[in-house]
């Protein structure tokens, strides 16, 4: 692995926790006092962030200085840092996943009946990451009865765990 | 292993069910109801909750499950259930001294008259000190108080805790001068009173009656104009007493439902608490353990009681700065 | 002595020769299982018995909800050491040496050994809740804002070393920013809601579970899917037992892991989490082989197990002998006996000693069922490492999502889980360690309120923060941690041992 690119990472990441500690550290000061309550100037809100904000500042400054002088992590296993290792595999899975992921957790999960969505997300999810494994060895036909009874069973499952036995009442409403 | 662990769960969730007998109520929930408790669960509020809960469950023949929300002063949770659909399925639960404050502090700007009151206990004040200290009895400490020297410690909860409305009514009663040291709970606060990291406390007697019966925290008075007969402690002395002019009230528990609930779900809960909640064994038992007095109502009735201790709070929010709402526009009068 | 002895055992055969054992395994499984699934923490399970608890006589009740919560808290180790996801926040110290013990087809060995660690852990605790619980009560009160506050400094020092890629660092990054991410939200003196830009959300602040699920599981997901195909791992399902003896043989660390533990259940709010955290960085300071620290060490995964079970019956003590909850999940323990008219408190050694015995005796049953259960669990847990991921992450997320809904009800929480399950991906692809963030969530509360209140309290002077004793104690351990964290000081003493090495070479 070559260090370059790592320490490129650093010095993005490094760059964007030193504005992250500014950023905090400006909020914090223009969080109130309460002069006009006759607040404690211990107490005040913005105490602690400040602090905290400070160290994040100086930190991220620190993480900055040392990849601007193209140094990074030692250690025997390595630094860590994967994000420079991609490959097309990667990037597809990466998107099927995110795709799924956020359409059910976001726009499904809450706002539809919990059974019928989370089924069709199993089985989406199951179904199109077994597609574009390379290393497949079912057909299309067990592919799609296999996602069907997980779908199906575990909706089911989780539904009966959550609302019998946990008596959590489970957004968006009955299914049936 | 696993059936006979949902048995023995079902066999628990039933037996309120088939404790129950065909009391023609007209609310008959299919599912479990959720009284969402918008504090940590084994908070005071929390406790007395399921107290009231189990009593529900076992007159509706429906489990109701105790869902801790907590967050933002109780506000998180008191808002999910206003924002839930308004059948009765959710129930806020809490003190109402919150209830009435938060559109007056901004936090949820729903007036106390949107909502209908199903109370159960109050919950009075107590001034203690650590059994440790030269206080005597409160003259003592009103002497210190007063003196001008260096100010006393309070141990208190936040801005709309109990203790931070009592420090107020007796500041309104007498020139006094304290400094209240916040912690994150009720329980906390007394905790640093017995440890002696502050001097004083004001907080609820439900938060100190195990170190007062341990001899760890001494009680000098109550906020309450009757004195308070504790069990296993012995009476205290109302603050009455000692500033006649102090201005106090009892500071009530209880649910709340969202006033434009189905007729069917009011008028059962209206029912189960003028029949079985006045009557509940377990709640006068609760009650007399844990130092505070047992008083259901609800409704108009419910609303009246709350009403002089939550225009006490409110308007001292208003006037000190920290709620920027004028408590007269949610129908709250001044004190 | 001899008298409380016998009371002691009188209240395990009590409950060992009825039909209370049959309770016992019910809950101690229900609890392993509410462990296991990330969001449902032992708070949670611990409340939700209470109510189902309700109309059983008090003792049986009680037994319920403390097999409950031990067996939760020790059943989080499982989906810590097998996916990568800690079950409740304690187990996520668990997670930084099972789950590479699992990737190198020790899974089997782990969860023994994390059996193993609990169990003893309890029992450490258990010793000290029946010796010695009033002192250590009495100890725990003198705890004041000074002394909060430098136990949170303690865990922040901690961040720069829970990295398995010994950055220190970026250790330290992930600390603050967990701080700064606690941050947010309704602070307790005057009510302010940092960072909220009027978000009702917000203003409740970000709670740690969904974080914690989202950091570790929603992001495991993620970084499961994005690498490169690997073969099922094909554990080892022999050697169970034998595994589950060997972890005897550290005897000093589960010692130790017990005591730091214990004590922190001990110290009130600040529970399980920080026992597993300090007794995992005391096991790695202290180890003949910290190398091994971050890539599978069983030394690390018995400390932190041993550290967060032990914390257990510590938090009991405050609770029994003070009224006092050590720990969330003893606060709603401490909620039910206070509804079932039980009165724990300084008087219980006066009015109730039995009730005091009983309650050590069903610790002692608790732990008894988490080791049965435990290891006859095992090899049937073993199958999810044959399932491939195609299979296994949609369900893993899908609990992710009502995990982290289960906890209050809200869907605020579920995009809060998602917004960290992506911030944690892209942390993981970035170096930085995720498990200081969560540490850093759980200390901010402690150390913003405890900071403020004490400057308050001495009116912004510094020497009342080491002018106690146990403050002044604990400021030292701290300046000693950091200055031996510096690398030119590591660098010293890395030559120092070097040489040493060396000279004791030329003279053999």
């Amino acid at each position: 692995m070559s260090r370059l690119p790592v320490a490129r990472t650093d010095l993005a990441c490094g760059l964007f926790i030193t504005i992250l500690g500014a950023g905090a550290l400006v909020e914090s000061l223009r969080m109130p006092r309460f002069e006009e309550r006759n607040a404690d100037p211990f107490t005040v809100p913005g105490l602690t962030p400040g602090f905290v904000s400070v160290v994040l500042l100086i930190l991220g400054a620190a993480l900055l200085l040392r990849a601007l002088s193209g140094r990074t992590a030692t250690s025997q296993i390595g630094t860590g840092v994967t994000i420079t290792q991609w490959n097309r595999g990667s990037v597809v899975r990466t998107v099927l996943t995110l795709a799924a992921v956020l359409t059910y957790g976001l726009l499904l999960f809450g706002h539809f009946p919990f059974v019928p969505v989370t089924a069709a997300f199993i089985f989406a999810f199951t179904v199109g990451a077994e597609l574009i494994a390379p290393e497949r060895q079912l057909s299309l036909l067990q592919v799609l009865l296999g996602a069907a009874v997980l779908a199906i069973a575990g909706a089911f499952t989780l539904h009966f765990v959550f609302t019998d036995i946990f008596l959590v009442r489970l957004p968006g409403g009955r299914w049936w | 292993m696993k059936s006979v662990l949902v048995l023995a769960l079902c066999a628990t969730a039933l037996a309120p069910a088939m404790a129950q007998d065909a009391t023609a109520q007209e609310w008959a929930p299919s599912e479990p109801v959720t009284i969402v408790v918008p504090w940590a669960a084994g908070g005071s509020t929390d406790t007395v909750t399921r107290v009231v809960a189990e009593e529900l469950s076992e007159a509706l023949g429906q489990t109701f499950v105790v869902l801790n929300q907590p967050g933002a002063s109780g506000s998180v949770g008191t808002r999910s259930v206003w924002e839930a659909p308004h059948d009765g399925m959710m129930i806020a639960a809490g003190a109402a001294i919150d209830l009435g404050t938060y559109p007056v502090l901004g936090t949820l700007d729903v007036p106390l008259e949107d909502w209908r009151l199903y109370l159960h206990v109050a919950q009075p004040s107590l001034i203690s000190v650590s059994a440790d200290s030269d206080w005597e009895d409160f003259n003592d400490l009103l002497e210190d108080l007063q003196d001008g020297g260096d100010a006393i410690t309070v141990g208190s909860a936040g801005l709309t805790s109990a203790t931070a409305v009592s420090m107020q009514a007796i500041e309104s009663a007498a020139d006094i001068d304290y400094k209240q040291v916040v912690y994150d709970g009720g329980n906390p606060a007394v905790t640093s009173t017995v440890a002696g990291e502050t001097q004083m406390t004001a907080q609820t007697a439900v938060e100190q009656v195990d170190m007062i019966r341990a001899g760890r925290l001494r009680p000098l008075a109550v906020m309450a104009q009757q004195p308070l007969e504790l069990e296993g402690y012995g009476t205290i002395p109302a603050i009455t007493d000692f500033l006649p002019d102090a201005a106090v009230a009892p500071n009530y528990f209880g649910l709340f439902v969202p006033a434009d609930a189905p007729e069917e779900v009011l008028s059962s809960l209206d029912q189960i608490w003028e029949e079985q909640i006045s009557n509940s064994e377990a709640l006068k038992t609760f009650a007399s353990e844990r130092g505070s007095l047992f008083s259901p109502s609800y409704g108009e009735e419910a609303v009246e009681a709350a009403m002089p201790y939550l225009s006490i709070n409110a308007w001292q929010q208003y006037e000190g700065g920290a709620a920027p709402n004028d408590p007269s526009e949610f129908g709250i009068p001044r004190p | 002595m001899m008298d409380s002895l016998t009371r002691l055992l009188a209240s395990i055969a009590e409950i060992g020769f009825s039909a209370q054992i049959f309770s016992v395994l019910w809950a101690t499984l229900l609890g392993i299982i509410v462990g296991m699934i990330p969001g449902l923490t032992a708070t949670l399970g611990v409340a939700l018995l209470t109510t189902l608890t309700f109309s059983m006589n008090p003792n049986e009740a009680i037994l319920v909800l403390v097999c409950m919560y031990i067996g939760a808290i020790y059943g989080g180790s499982r989906s810590a050491i097998l996916l990568n996801i800690p079950g409740t926040p304690a187990n996520a110290a668990t997670a930084i040496e099972g789950f590479p013990l699992a990737r190198s087809g020790r899974a089997g060995e782990a969860m023994a050994i994390a059996t193993t660690g609990s169990f003893l852990g309890t029992m450490v605790g258990m010793v000290a809740l029946a010796v010695i619980s009033p002192w250590l009560a009495e100890f725990a009160l003198k705890f004041t804002s000074f002394e909060f506050f430098w136990l949170a400094v303690f865990g922040v020092a901690l961040c720069g070393q829970l990295t398995s890629m010994d950055d220190v660092l970026k250790g330290w990054i992930a600390g603050f920013f967990g701080l700064l991410i606690s941050m947010v939200g309704q602070e307790s003196m005057h009510a302010y809601a940092r960072f909220s830009y009027g978000d009702p959300n917000l203003a409740g602040g970000l709670s740690l579970l969904p974080v914690l699920v989202g950091a570790f599981g929603c992001a495991e997901v993620f970084s499961v899917m994005r690498q490169e195909a690997t073969a099922p791992i094909k554990a080892k399902v022999s050697g169970v037992i034998a595994a589950a003896f060997s972890s005897l043989r550290y005897a000093v660390t589960w010692l130790r892991s017990g005591l730091i533990g214990t004590f922190m259940g001990v110290v009130p709010g600040v529970g399980e989490d920080m026992g597993a955290w300090v007794s995992y960085a005391a096991a790695r300071r202290a180890s003949k082989k910290p190398e091994e620290f971050g890539k599978g060490s069983v030394e690390g995964l018995l400390a932190a197990e041993t550290g967060n079970s032990s914390a257990v019956p510590g938090a009991l003590i405050p609770v029994l002998t003070l009224a006092i909850p050590g720990s969330a999940p003893a606060a709603v323990l401490l909620a039910a006996m206070v509804i079932h008219g039980l009165r724990p408190g300084p008087l219980i050694m006066i009015q109730q000693p039995d009730f005091f015995y009983s309650i050590v005796a069903m610790v002692f049953w608790g732990s008894v069922g988490i080791l049965v259960l435990g290891l006859t669990l095992t090899r049937p847990l073993l199958y999810v490492l044959r399932v491939r991921r195609e299979w296994l992450m949609a369900m893993i997320f899908t609990l992710c999502v009502v995990g982290s809904f289960a906890i209050a009800g809200r869907l605020f929480d579920v995009q809060v889980m998602i917004a960290f399950g992506l911030i944690g991906f892209l942390m993981r692809e970035t170096g930085f360690p995720v498990a200081p963030m969560i540490l850093g969530v759980v200390l901010g509360p402690i150390l913003d309120a405890n900071l403020r209140r004490s400057l308050s309290l001495t009116e912004g002077n510094l020497l009342g923060f080491v002018s106690r004793p146990i403050s002044a104690v604990l400021a030292c351990i701290v300046l000693v941690m950091l200055i031996s964290g510096l690398p030119p000081v590591r660098r010293w003493f890395a030559n120092r041992t070097k040489a040493m090495l060396s000279r004791r070479g030329s003279d053999g």
